[in-house]
């Protein structure tokens, strides 16, 4: 141990430190889906970037407040930003050269080329509606009432409300003038006029009244509102004199949705099977709308969009199917039509679709349909139609993935054979190692000729390539198991299995729900690998589904037998693997059903009334019987709980320190770590117990601790880490204000060389006696920004150095810091000394630096990640890790470096070149050599 | 350019008995006294037997006193090496390096190798006569080349190379198993 720690730190001496990530080193193993999430309809966009520009953009704002802009030829994201951090409705506006963007309180206006954010203007309410008038300038709703003029980020004017008990609706700007639109409490629609230039409010009055109201929409030109579920749908043209004119909505009709560009409106009617659009026009002089065609019915769940182009205005028609049909704004004439290939599903539906239609010569037209979905499952993703074919797609319904579970490919070496070896396990020693004997030959005959024959290829492959090549691919996982499959469950119940070692790869995606029970989703409560290949999903509706991980089936779909609260995996040592689902009232079932239980097991559960129960659980009857409670403080409340990974090998059980001598850690598996808050105190206290015996090991009070700020914590082997937010001031003394990360680490026994009060015990039993305290070290740091998930790297046996992976939302990055790094053992206010050193301890400095080379997803900007997971590779150096929770992102770390394989520099041409011309060079040397050696003895002067 | 016939060749070495015969050994051991001459040997025509008769020569006992000396000399070699070899360990300090690793095997290997050999070493100066006496030479010698191997070890030591301490004994303690496991179900 103490030789390889030696000769191992010489090694690292010899190489060379790594000075900086170099460009072309960089994004070779990571990967990352940009996601955006669901587009808003209204707030999506074809638009020029710049006057000049040549080509459009698509501009979206999505559901989860981020403002995008999509190349149109590729779908690859030009900019986009993050403007919320709760999903809130919002509101996008192009205007020129630039994109406003309401959000919440915030009105941003961006550069369209570039992203770049132009200015910036809180309001002291939430945003309604905003219009922008020429030249940049918004026109803002604000949900109090009042409409206010920003100009370059100031506010020119403000015009508060006529009667503070209208809800504000929307907002129209005609000209000169911008009209507010309110729906009165007594049930009238006030339309207020103010005008542009100075505020001034010219006009308020009730223009119609109005009866129960869905929903309202206004354009430039006219207010359109439905009535009475739906019954009625009125119009009133804004500016001209006139009263509102209704027309009867036909029968059955679910969803109407309007649509207007200039003086064309478009009336969108869905009913459960059939969709359709009835267009008008808007006759200004006369205050009236007159009807233009209307369209026959077709498939339900279409979308329209109405654009314009060139001075005329087209509508486009998209059917789920694909097809789509274009239309003049004069006649119910098809202009143009496209079909498509794809073979979309039945459950599809259309969301938004919006086009660019340019007008070639010959009646002909170059369309662009920008489409956004929904199926069963998957919400908003989005795909580019350009002249009736699909040209890209983005999955943006990853956007909500919930949860994940790795699935380990198969070895193809011990795979195929594994019958084999399962007869052999079941005949005497003769007869198996005849058997073996017997299998070993056809396998030459099989496989080896074609092996022979494929050597000289793998040679120069081998050679020529510096490139780990992955071989495999389906089910049968790569020689250094980079590849394995990540399958994740989105919010709205649909599975996906991404492909990490390619580049995040969609291999299959399958739906848990079928399209008539979308709205009795509850949500996938937890996913488990629960044999070879097979993904056991538990949802919170109480069903259980077994999905084959590698080909997408369905292979078992059962009830529960009540709604699930919680769930866990039970693996002892060999035997299958059971799922535990905790049901309401502390009942379990255990899954797949007819699993037995050989032991009795144990199990932690959120009790009623925020307490924390441990569990014993009978193994025959499943009987529960609470074996303890944990009930915070009456000020308190539980904020998270932590446990080990469930895959988490420790190679050493003792840290050795300078001078020899061992600090044995406190391993035990049954862990848990509970973070609690107190908000009336702004506390908040960490609590290590052990879970079978529910004792107490440890707890550590932080005062002044932010409790509106993200404490996040996370545990392994015998250490944890978390992140809090601490005020400046704590209990009247001035206190490090800043996000604090702290590292305890706990051990046997606070002397070296002592295993604690079990001694050399080899097992222990938590219910029958004292299990000894750890002895805790603690180091806090105050870490430069706020993190909102943390995860630690795991690999094959544990000996590599763990790293711990902090997500840290202000830089959009992921941060691996060293753990030796967070060693709670350096020296505090001196220098190390010579053992410290010869440990590796640096004297402790309680500011961490976020070291750019440390961030592992160098310049990619990661948005809304909630979860970081990490797996073991096939080498031991190297541990995978994959981010989800808005966008994806995956990638391999080496926490001590690639230490098990080759690394790109190593030329193996350059090896064997040297070898060839030094066994030349000797098939040279040798004769000469001789025959001087010869000549010396034969021809010495007398 | 004429051919001027075979190249000359220089002459072919004496043969060996030639030589022997021109370098006789310039004392040969005296043949044993009871066997005569040869008719018509004298003493004298070996040129030198009358410098070899001015010493007179050595007796048994001489010989042997001589041979202990030189065995003395020979076991207690080693120990003017020793304070050489601890000045230089000392130097070359604890870290592993190839230089030091290769001091540090020379230590380990001469000794041994002497062990190892030590009845060819002493067969020069072993008789019946001195057999007995050559013991606590022998024993010396040894001893001294323990010694030597002490000093290996005692750098090995240094080096951190003997395991000695609880670290070494690590990695066959086992990590301490719970009888009852509890799984979190908390999420």
């Amino acid at each position: 141990m103490r030789l390889f720690s030696r000769v191992f730190s010489g090694v690292l001496l010899l190489l060379p430190a790594v000075s900086a990530v170099y460009k072309d080193e960089a994004y070779q193993n990571d990967w990352h889906h940009e996601l955006i999430g669901a587009s808003i309809p209204s707030s999506t966009f074809f638009h020029r970037p710049s006057l000049d520009a040549k080509a459009s953009l698509i501009y979206t704002l999505t559901s989860r407040s981020i403002l995008a802009a999509i190349n149109p030829r590729d779908g690859s994201i030009v900019w986009r930003h993050l403007l919320g951090d709760r999903a809130s409705s919002g509101v996008a506006r192009k205007a020129e050269g630039a994109v406003i963007a309401a959000v919440d309180r915030d009105v941003k206006a961006f550069g369209a080329v570039d992203g770049k954010l132009i200015w910036e203007t809180t309001f002291v309410d939430k945003v309604k509606d905003l219009q922008v008038i020429g030249g940049g300038v918004g026109i803002v709703l604000l949900e109090n009432g009042s409409v206010v003029k920003v100009s370059g980020g100031k506010i020119v004017w403000e015009s508060p409300a006529a009667d503070s008990k209208d809800i504000p609706q929307s907002l129209s700007v005609q000209g000169n003038n911008v009209f507010g639109l309110y729906q009165q409490p007594s049930k009238g629609l006030r339309i207020a006029t103010i005008l542009a230039e100075t505020g001034k409010l010219s006009s308020s009055s009730i223009s119609a009244s109005i009866q129960p109201l869905d929903k309202i929409y206004s354009s430039a030109s006219v207010v359109i509102w439905t009535e009475n579920s739906l019954s009625l749908v009125k119009f009133l043209v804004l500016g001209a004199k006139s009263s509102a004119i209704s027309i009867p909505a036909p029968q059955d009709v679910v969803d109407i949705k309007f649509l207007a560009s200039g003086k064309t409106i478009l009336l969108h009617y869905e009913t459960k099977d059939k969709s359709w659009a009835e267009v008008y026009g808007v006759d200004h002089v006369k205050g009236s709308v007159n009807s233009l065609y209307s369209l026959d019915a077709n498939a339900a769940r279409s979308a329209f969009s109405v654009t314009e182009s060139g001075g005329e205005t087209y509508i486009t028609w998209t059917l789920p199917n694909g097809e789509s049909f274009l239309y003049g704004s004069k006649s119910a004439n098809v202009l143009d039509s496209y079909t498509s290939e794809s073979q979309n599903n039945e459950d599809i539906s259309i969301l938004s679709a919006i086009s660019e239609i340019i007008p070639k010569t010959d009646k002909k037209y170059a369309i662009r349909t920008f489409i956004a979905t929904s199926s069963p499952g998957f919400h908003g993703n989005t795909f580019l139609i350009r002249n009736g074919k699909t040209v890209w797609s983005r999955p943006e319904s990853l956007v909500s993935v919930t949860a994940s579970a790795w699935v380990e490919l198969l070895d193809p070496a011990s795979e195929e054979v594994a019958e084999e070896l399962d007869v052999e396990g079941h005949k005497s020693v003769v007869g198996a190692y005849v058997h073996r004997l017997f299998r070993h030959a056809h396998e030459l005959i099989t496989y080896g000729p074609d092996w022979f024959a494929g050597i000289p290829g793998r040679v120069m492959d081998a050679f020529l390539s510096n490139e780990i090549r992955e071989e495999r691919d389906g089910k049968w996982r790569d020689f250094f198991g980079f590849r394995k499959y990540a399958v994740v469950a989105t919010k709205e119940g649909g599975l996906v299995a991404l492909d990490v070692g390619r580049k995040g790869a969609i291999v299959w995606e399958l739906s848990l729900v079928s399209s008539n029970l979308t709205d009795q989703w509850e949500g996938v409560q937890q996913m488990y690998e629960v044999s070879k290949g097979t993904v056991g999903v538990v949802t919170y509706g109480g069903e259980y589904w077994e999905v084959d991980a590698f080909a997408g089936r369905v292979l078992t779909r059962e009830a529960i037998g009540g709604r699930a609260k919680s769930s866990t995996i039970l693996e002892r040592g060999g035997k299958s693997k059971v799922i535990m689902v905790v049901l309401e009232g502390d009942r379990v079932a255990l899954l797949p059903q007819g699993s037995i239980l050989g032991e009795p097991a144990y199990i932690v559960v959120r009790g009623d009334a925020g307490a924390l129960n441990g569990l014993r659980v009978d193994n025959i009857t499943l009987a529960t019987a609470k074996t303890w409670d944990f009930v915070p403080q009456p000020t308190e409340e539980i904020h998270s709980i932590v446990n080990r990974p469930a895959y988490d090998p420790i190679a050493s059980i003792g840290k050795v320190l300078g001078d020899r001598s061992v600090m044995y850690k406190y391993i035990n598996k049954n862990l848990i770590t509970i973070v609690t808050t107190d908000s009336s105190h702004s506390s908040a206290t960490i609590y290590i117990l052990e879970s079978v015996s529910g004792v107490i090991l440890y707890s550590a009070i932080h005062a002044g601790a932010d409790t509106t700020k993200p404490i996040t914590a996370t545990m392994s082997e015998n250490w944890l880490v978390y992140s809090y937010f601490g005020t400046e001031e704590v209990d009247g003394e001035p206190g490090a204000k800043g996000y604090h990360l702290v590292v305890s680490e706990l051990f046997e026994s606070r002397w070296p060389n002592s295993r604690g009060p079990l001694h050399s015990a080899q097992t222990y039993s938590a219910l029958a006696g004292e299990i000894g305290r750890p002895y805790v070290l603690s180091h806090s740091y105050i870490f430069p920004a706020e993190i909102s998930s943390l995860g630690v790297t795991t690999t094959k046996q544990g000996i590599t150095t763990r790293e711990v992976l902090a997500m840290m939302p202000w830089s959009s990055s992921i941060i691996a810091l060293p753990k030796r790094l967070l060693d709670p053992r350096r020296p505090v206010d001196r220098d190390p000394n010579e053992a410290e050193r010869e440990e590796g301890l640096n004297k402790y400095a309680p500011a961490l630096e976020i070291d750019p080379r440390s961030v592992i997803n160098h310049k990619r900007e990661l948005l809304g990640i909630t979860d970081i997971v990490t797996t073991p590779a096939q080498l031991e150096s190297t541990s995978i890790i994959f981010a989800y929770g808005g966008d994806l992102f995956g990638t391999r770390v080496t926490p001590s470096m690639p230490f098990d394989v080759l690394g790109k520099g190593f030329s193996k041409v350059q090896l064997v070149g040297t070898i060839l011309a030094l066994g030349v060079a000797v098939g040279f040397v040798a004769p000469m050599v001789r025959r001087k050696q010869i000549n010396q003895r034969w021809l010495a002067t007398s | 350019m004429a051919p001027h016939g075979p190249p000359r060749l220089p002459p072919p070495p004496s043969p060996q008995w030639v030589i022997d015969l021109n370098n006789l050994p310039s004392s040969r051991p005296r043949p044993n006294p009871s066997i005569p001459d040869p008719p018509g040997f004298s003493q004298g025509s070996a040129g030198k037997g009358k410098s070899s008769k001015s010493h007179p020569t050595p007796t048994p006992t001489e010989t042997d006193d001589l041979f202990l000396k030189k065995a003395w000399e020979l076991a207690l070699a080693p120990a003017k090496s020793i304070p050489m070899n601890a000045i230089m360990m000392y130097m070359s300090g604890n870290t592993l390096q190839i230089f030091s690793i290769m001091m540090t095997v020379m230590l380990f290997m001469n000794p041994l190798k002497a062990l190892s050999t030590i009845g060819s070493t002493f067969a020069r100066f072993d008789n019946e006569r001195t057999h007995t006496r050559l013991w606590p030479v022998k024993l010396a010698y040894i001893g001294l080349q323990i010694a030597t191997i002490a000093l290996g070890i005692w750098k090995v030591n240094g080096m951190g190379l003997l395991p000695t301490t609880r670290s070494d004994w690590l990695a066959w303690e086992r990590e301490r198993q719970s009888v009852e496991l509890s799984a979190a179900a908390f999420q």
